[in-house]
């Protein structure tokens, strides 16, 4: 089994462009036993609260207990996936993040399709559970709010 | 007791009104202790949710009996909200 886990650094300041999929997907076409690829990003959605409405979400978080714990979800990930590939691309960003723009991209390839779903899946849901990361949510009128889940 | 760096992460450093702070912790000590202690140093700390890390490893909850035996680093971090 070929196992490509690239988590480190997870975070980066700049903002997560769609031309860094291309990149990644890029860097992957010459791998020749890949035959699914899925890419999922987060974006940051104008939600209405009684306080006010979101404007963006600053991101902090503890970077180095973030980035092992997003290991080792890949690494879980790697083994349920049982494909003989695996190929995982996770970046989270810090500060600052405006609506419509994308706090994560998770990009997976395996052999097969189904297991680049669920993997891409997993990798999220794990990440928002395990990784400690705090999101501020900032308001229009002009106070803010913390992002829980 | 020795000196560790306390962080304070997402609305606790906010309630706190600080990122980091250097303590004195009596080692060994439970988590359960370690957290009436910080409560008790740091009131905005009451009734808020929040996990304990010691160098980058989180502690278990309530009555655990791992039990603390050195810390650099003490990392209170509230619920995730990362994605």
């Amino acid at each position: 089994m070929t196992r490509n886990i690239d988590v480190d650094p997870l975070f980066s300041h700049e903002p997560l462009e769609a031309k860094l999929v291309a990149e990644v997907l890029r860097r992957w076409q010459v791998v020749s036993g890949l035959g699914g690829l899925v890419t999922f990003l987060g974006q940051v959605r104008a939600d209405a609260h009684p306080e006010g409405t979101v404007t963006g979400i600053e991101f902090t978080a503890h970077e180095e207990m973030a980035t092992a714990a997003v290991r080792e979800l890949a690494e879980e990930v790697a083994a349920e996936a049982a494909d003989p590939l695996f190929y995982a691309y996770v970046r989270h960003r810090l500060g600052r993040v405006p609506v419509g723009a994308y706090p994560v991209l998770i990009v997976v390839g395996t052999g097969h399709r189904d297991r680049a779903y669920r993997a891409s899946r997993r990798l999220i849901d794990g990440l928002k559970e395990r990784a400690p990361i705090f999101g501020r949510e900032l308001l229009d009128a002009g106070g803010h709010r913390w992002k829980e889940g | 007791m020795a000196a560790a760096e306390l962080r304070f992460f997402g609305p606790l450093s906010e309630a706190v009104g600080t990122e980091r702070e250097t303590v004195e912790v009596p080692l060994p000590i439970t988590p359960a202790a370690l957290r009436a202690r910080l409560t008790a140093t740091y009131p905005p700390l009451e009734g808020r949710r929040f996990s304990i890390a010691v160098d980058a490893r989180l502690l278990g909850n309530g009555d655990t009996i791992e039990t603390v035996e050195s810390a650099r680093e003490i990392a209170l971090l509230p619920p995730f909200g990362g994605g």
